[in-house]
């Protein structure tokens, strides 16, 4: 109803395979293709490289909270990571020109941090994060980050609030549409069994097709 | 000046009266743009059909984004969650209830 097409949720592993049976089962009723996603949030760097080692091959959509610099430096850094995501609510930690150099995922922003507004100037570090970004060019997901179907917006209105918080009308297109379908694409084709390496598809072996 | 008409969808789990509706409408977007911002919107409710849960709003062209960022924050009416979801924009009222193409 409200206009998607693929819905990420993030599943505890201890019940990921039954969990998205189910889910998906569900979604597929309402022609919703659904994605496993996981969020990370860590205390230190060896704790986030570790989760990495154990998590990445499992989920189609890898995310780490950055909750301090350490962890920031090396998420942004790790070719593992798909999104890294900032609390505006936050006050330690923002997303600084430093962290937008070594990114090399997408820089995420979830609507419900700004639904659910901790303190006042939530908008405003929305706001500089979205500056940084455009101005190092930083790939961006808007996403709803919902608990409750209460939350849910449409992507259109998620657009809007891109384009408020001062992203171009393209940009905030591609954030909600393209940057996000692009990130579950690449990694379902990395997750497939003909996958070997970055280039390298097995397109066929003796006697099999 | 043109107009642009929004078909929201109110998920609420109480009855909504068009007066509540409207003045959640007017309060997000006095707290998020200001009294300048609530001019330059020029919010009006064309019409609200609470057994259907719809309602069609108008604002000024140039301040679409605003008043779909405006309706985004709206989250609560007298401490009951509600959720105002944008399933159309169009330029004329007749338009938004044709089907898609």
């Amino acid at each position: 109803m409200a206009g998607y097409r693929s819905v990420a949720l993030t599943i505890p592993t201890a019940i990921l395979n039954e969990y998205l049976k189910a889910s998906a089962q569900c979604f597929d009723q309402v022609g919703l293709e659904t994605v496993s996603r996981i969020d990370l949030a860590c205390s230190n760097r060896y704790e986030l490289l570790k989760l990495l080692r154990r998590f990445r091959s499992q989920y189609d959509v890898v995310s780490v909270k950055c909750t301090n610099q350490n962890v920031a430096a090396i998420a942004c850094r790790d070719r593992r990571v798909d999104v890294v995501f900032f609390d505006p609510n936050n006050r330690n930690m923002k997303f600084t020109h430093t962290l937008a150099r070594l990114l090399n995922g997408a820089l995420e922003l979830n609507l419900s941090f700004l639904l659910i507004r901790e303190s006042g100037d939530a908008l405003n570090k929305a706001m500089r994060q979205m500056a940084v970004a455009r101005e190092h060019r930083v790939k961006v997901v808007l996403s709803s980050g919902c608990t409750s179907p209460k939350m849910v917006r449409t992507p259109m209105q998620t657009k809007a609030v891109g384009v408020t918080l001062g992203l171009s009308e393209a940009q905030s297109a591609e954030a909600v549409s393209s940057v996000p379908y692009s990130i579950i694409q690449s990694n379902k084709e990395r997750r497939s069994p003909l996958y070997i390496e970055e280039g390298v598809r097995l397109v066929g072996r003796n006697g099999l097709k | 000046m043109s107009k642009r008409y929004f078909m929201v969808r109110v998920i609420f789990e109480k009855q909504l009266t068009e007066q509540r509706l409207i003045e959640a409408m007017a309060t997000s977007i006095a707290k998020h743009f200001g009294e300048v911002g609530m001019a330059s919107i020029n919010l009006r409710l064309i019409r609200y059909d609470p057994e259907r849960a719809e309602a069609v709003v108008a604002c000024e062209k140039s301040t679409t984004d605003q008043l779909l960022t405006a309706l985004t924050f709206v989250r609560e009416v007298d401490g009951v969650p509600i959720s105002l979801l944008v399933v159309r924009i169009s330029g004329t009222i007749k338009s938004l209830s044709k089907p898609k193409k």
